[in-house]
């Protein structure tokens, strides 16, 4: 066995985590959400291009009965609980994501924290989100202003709220609003000497800007609400009027610890999402397993609550909180699957 | 040609008709969008970082390169070394590698990096030794300071080190963060 923790070491992170997941807990019951646990296994999923699963054979008496797949997230499940009226909830539960890219923040297997706030949006959710971590600190007797990797992150409320419109002009000096087709970004990204290809996808376009330039540069010192996404990368929030969709996405440290998403209601970009990215997700991926269309169905039907849903990484909220650089460092035994 | 997923840290490229090095290698996923390589390339004519983004599916111009074993003479407006089985005198222009006078002691060998028969690139040895050429006595009960104090190293580097380290000893440095590894016993 790989002795990466002395006993003592194990000991205190698993105290760590379990307070961190108490304190989690108790806030979301004092707010009168539902504790739900779902599948890890699933026979279909959201069809994500970018994102690879985890595929397994059921086998009945010996003999194969099809594929099931470990969730990439408990999506798919609570969105069911939602379209049964099941209100307010939350769940702490394993995600698997397959071909994750080396580094000190992904792990095959991670604790995500997801909840759904029924009648809410994605603006009502920054001050819970706040709310809950605040909360979570002092339940762990975790000071406002932290260290992490020898820079102070200031946790004092309100913290930071930027629009990608005004990060993209802010620190790459570009006008997103202009940029409708992948073609209006050849000369953007010319002109900054960025490599593209002309078969890139806007999506990926727009992060070889975003991840250069932008991503690097937000400002670190106090959590960072990032919010209206490009539309044109697709997912399943709400489209505002103009080109953004209704999504934020937190970073604490420069690092993305939360996603969350006023979710569509609108069946004609509800049903472009699944059949569009099924397309991009055959053609991308190795592991294809079948779309939800059931799901789809769900979503796009009128009994389907308006609400905002976040997922939150909780290895690298942890990480971050006890100031370690290496997420497998708060994540016992997870160096075996690296 | 390299897969820019399986480029590490070290490799040499060409691009644009120049050669870089990879300084830093990083792998970067949005939770909603596509992988990609973050690369921080030092360009080795002109010591000008770059930095980019490459999808890992790409492919990159990988560049051959030699490494031969040099003698460090003297520097004037270029580092001046000599082959150390030839003895063949090469020139390297200070330009671009300023920061290698630092860790460069006369009559010391180092691996030089050519390409295309002529040298880019001086690899300094990740540790190396160095004499200790000005240092402070300690002040008895600084703890101020965390126990350390700087000191001048033979080749001009200035670095911190425990406060028993005296002038003329000899400290083995990590020449990648500039930090103090051990003393040296004579």
């Amino acid at each position: 066995m790989k002795n990466e923790y002395g006993p003592s070491v194990l000991h205190a992170l698993l105290s760590s985590r379990s307070r961190f997941f108490q304190a989690t807990r108790s806030f979301f019951i004092a707010n009168n959400y539902l504790e739900v646990d779902t599948p890890v296994l699933a026979p279909f999923c959201i069809p994500e291009p970018s994102i690879e699963l985890f595929e397994t054979q059921k086998l009945v008496l010996k003999f194969p009965k099809g594929k099931l797949y470990l969730v990439s997230s408990p999506e798919l499940w609570m969105k069911r609980l939602l379209a049964l009226g099941i209100g307010n909830q939350f769940q702490i539960s394993k995600c698997f994501r397959n071909n994750e890219v080396p580094g000190t923040i992904h792990l095959p297997e991670f604790t995500m924290l997801e909840w759904y706030a029924v009648h809410k949006n994605y603006t009502d959710n920054i001050g819970f989100t706040e709310d809950l971590i605040l909360s979570v600190l002092h339940e762990m007797d975790i000071p406002g202003i932290i260290q992490y990797q020898g820079n102070a992150i200031d946790f004092s409320v309100p913290w930071n709220i930027m629009t990608m419109q005004e990060a993209c002009s802010e620190y790459s000096g570009i006008d997103l609003s202009k940029l409708q087709k992948p073609s209006d970004f050849y000369d953007v990204l010319s002109a900054k000497h960025i490599e593209y290809h002309r078969d890139d996808t806007w999506e990926e376009l727009f992060h070889r800007l975003f991840l250069l330039e932008v991503e690097p540069s937000l400002p670190a010192g106090k959590p960072l609400f990032l919010t209206d996404y490009p539309k044109n990368i697709k997912t399943l929030a709400k489209e505002a009027s103009c080109c953004y969709s209704e999504r934020w996405e937190l970073y604490i440290g420069g690092i993305e610890i939360a996603n969350c998403y006023t979710e569509a209601a609108v069946p004609g970009q509800i049903d472009f999402f699944f059949e569009e990215e099924s397309k991009r997700k055959a053609q991308q991926c190795i592991v294809i397993p079948p779309s939800d269309n059931e799901l789809q169905e769900l979503m796009r039907k009128p009994g389907f609550p308006d609400c905002s849903g976040v997922a939150l990484g909780m290895d690298r909220l942890l990480m971050i909180l006890l100031d370690k650089k290496h997420i497998s460092d708060v994540a016992p035994f997870s160096s075996f699957l690296l | 040609m390299i897969r820019a997923g399986d480029i590490s840290k070290g490799v040499f490229l060409l691009i644009k008709n120049e050669p870089y090095e990879v300084i830093e290698r990083e792998f970067v996923s949005p939770g909603k969008g596509s992988a990609f390589v973050r690369l921080k390339l030092k360009n080795l004519k002109t010591g000008q970082v770059l930095k980019q983004n490459n999808k890992s599916q790409e492919t990159l111009e990988d560049i051959d390169v030699v490494t031969e074993p040099y003698q460090y003479l003297y520097t004037d407006d270029n580092y001046h070394f000599m082959n150390v089985a030839t003895y063949e005198q090469i020139e390297i222009p200070k330009e671009g590698h300023e920061e290698k006078i630092l860790f460069l002691k006369e009559g010391e060998n180092y691996q030089i990096v050519m390409w295309d028969n002529a040298p880019i690139e001086i690899v300094i040895p990740y540790k190396m030794v160095f004499v200790v050429t000005e240092a402070q006595e300690a002040i008895k009960g600084d703890t101020v300071t965390g126990g350390t104090k700087p000191v001048t190293l033979e080749t001009g580097l200035v670095i911190r080190v425990p406060l028993f380290i005296k002038e003329g000893e000899r400290v083995l440095v990590n020449t990648e963060n500039r930090e103090y590894v051990e003393r040296v016993n004579n």
